[in-house]
């Protein structure tokens, strides 16, 4: 086996869903492989920080707004059941952490809930979390790194202002759509430096 | 002297001859559908699709640029330059594929050229340039920092890059691209889908929006320019929180500040079209 063939099933080793046959002689190359034993231990270190990062999904408010103006109000009841299920089964089927608010049926105006909070909350923690495990823990390093680096900042600077103009205006739901979207812009962008760091 | 000309002959006799360049030529046959993966760090990666039912490669790699690797059958096959040091000089690799192939590739910093693959074409990059002519099914792109290039699509395209500017041209088609701080400009005849978000990357649109279709476009400081050409039939949605709304649409239609989002709607309202930004202005004209 090959380094390059190693690298391309080193998730599926980490996880544990290789055939025996195959984990055995990953296991071989690692024992008399230094750099691939390296390229395992950072797998190990994201793999579960990954894995915790929220799988609930539901419709972007903008796109259920746009659906839900155009319905009749008995077919609403309809779509609310099985909207959340479907789109929670594409993300699963797309393996993608898009994080959106769960089973949210609220198509009137935009007002701060509960779910709201916990929504952004769980955005900030995942960032967080991945952002040390990137950046402060001096994984990434080089012109990738400074590149996260400037672009975590300019996130960063757009949450703060959004949050401070929420807090003057808790009610405005464009407001609400732009910080959203840069939080879920800021985890969107570690998670793709994540997986460049994991797969390069 | 005589001393300085033999160490210098004793060197040339220990230093062996230099190493040279290495010539990459194969070729092997694959399906038609075949999935193929790619991998070059530093460099030039070509990849065209062509009408053969096989993988064809000519490349080069200078001394210590690593080592090329290629092989598979049917379904499958996989070919890149392999090399362990991170300052290794850039290989050139120009690979013909099946024309229905799945491509995936993925590189450090190569430039990345794409043309006439109608698979699925996926790509990674950290820094690299990545341009795609012809209009592959699906065309994925990931770059932290490079710039991204698409001329001629009309299938879904989802490009996201972190401080590159986007350049689109398409005739049709669901194109998503998210950027953080690079610039997005699309040239479309008729969207069907779209959604161009940036924070301080300006965005910029000329084209028209397909009946029954949808556009969104967002910024958090950066300006949105929305040139919409030909016949106009859509509901619109305007929303600027700390900058201005220029719609030059309507014959009173600006500019207007104050956060209040402003809706309207041109013949049936057949496509929905929006524009928000924090603090960025929107100008809609054509």
């Amino acid at each position: 086996m090959t380094c390059e063939t190693l690298r391309d099933r080193l998730d599926q080793y980490v996880a544990g869903s290789l055939d025996t046959a195959t984990a055995r002689e990953i296991a071989t190359h690692l024992a008399g492989c230094e750099e691939c034993r390296a390229d395992e231990a950072a797998a190990r270190f994201l793999a579960p920080r990954v894995a915790a990062l929220p799988r609930i999904v539901a419709p972007d408010r903008p796109l259920w707004d746009g659906i839900a103006s155009r319905l009749e109000p008995r077919r609403r009841l309809a779509l609310r059941t099985w909207l959340p299920l479907a789109a929670a089964l594409a993300i699963i089927s797309a393996g993608g952490l898009l994080l959106v608010r769960s089973g949210s049926d609220d198509v009137g105006p935009a007002r701060v809930t509960a779910a709201d909070e916990g929504e952004r909350a769980a955005y900030r923690t995942a960032a967080a979390d991945l952002q040390a495990a990137l950046l402060e823990s001096g994984r990434l390093t080089g012109t990738t790194a400074s590149a996260l680096r400037r672009d975590v900042l300019t996130l960063d600077d757009a949450i703060d202002e959004t949050a401070r103009a929420l807090q003057t205006d808790p009610a405005n739901p464009v407001l609400q759509q732009l910080h959203l979207s840069a939080l879920r812009r800021k985890l969107e962008t570690l998670r793709r430096a994540a997986a460049h760091y994991t797969e390069l | 002297m005589r001393f300085a000309v033999i160490a210098a002959l004793a060197l040339w006799a220990l230093a062996g001859p230099a190493e040279a360049q290495q010539k990459v030529r194969r070729g092997w046959r694959v399906d038609a559908d075949a999935s193929i993966r790619i991998q070059v760090g530093p460099g030039r990666l070509r990849i065209t699709g062509w009408e053969r039912d096989s993988i064809d490669v000519i490349g080069s790699i200078p001394p210590g640029g690593g080592t090329f690797y290629g092989g598979g059958a049917g379904k499958g096959a996989k070919l890149g330059v392999e090399s362990r040091d991170p300052a290794a000089p850039g290989a050139t690799l120009e690979v013909s594929v099946p024309h229905g192939a799945r491509v995936w590739a993925k590189t450090v910093s190569a430039i990345v050229e794409v043309s006439g693959v109608d698979g699925e074409v996926d790509l990674i990059s950290v820094n690299g340039p990545i341009t795609v002519s012809g209009s592959p099914r699906v065309l994925t792109v990931e770059a932290i920092d490079g710039n991204v290039s698409t001329d001629g699509g009309h299938g879904v395209q989802r490009i996201r890059t972190g401080g590159g500017r986007v350049t689109i041209k398409a005739a049709s088609g669901d194109i998503t691209v998210t950027t953080v701080g690079g610039g997005i400009d699309a040239t479309v005849d008729r969207l069907d889908r779209g959604r161009l978000e940036t924070v301080t990357g300006p965005v910029t649109l000329m084209g028209n929006v397909a009946a029954g279709g949808a556009l969104e476009t967002e910024t958090h400081s950066a300006d949105i320019t929305l040139r919409l050409v030909g016949p106009v039939d859509a509901e619109f949605q305007l929303a600027t929180v700390g900058g201005v709304v220029h719609n030059k649409l309507l014959p009173r239609g600006g500019p207007q500040k104050g956060g209040k989002p402003v809706s309207f709607m041109l013949g049936s309202g057949g496509a929905r079209i929006s524009a928000r930004s924090f603090k960025g202005a929107i100008i809609i004209t054509r």
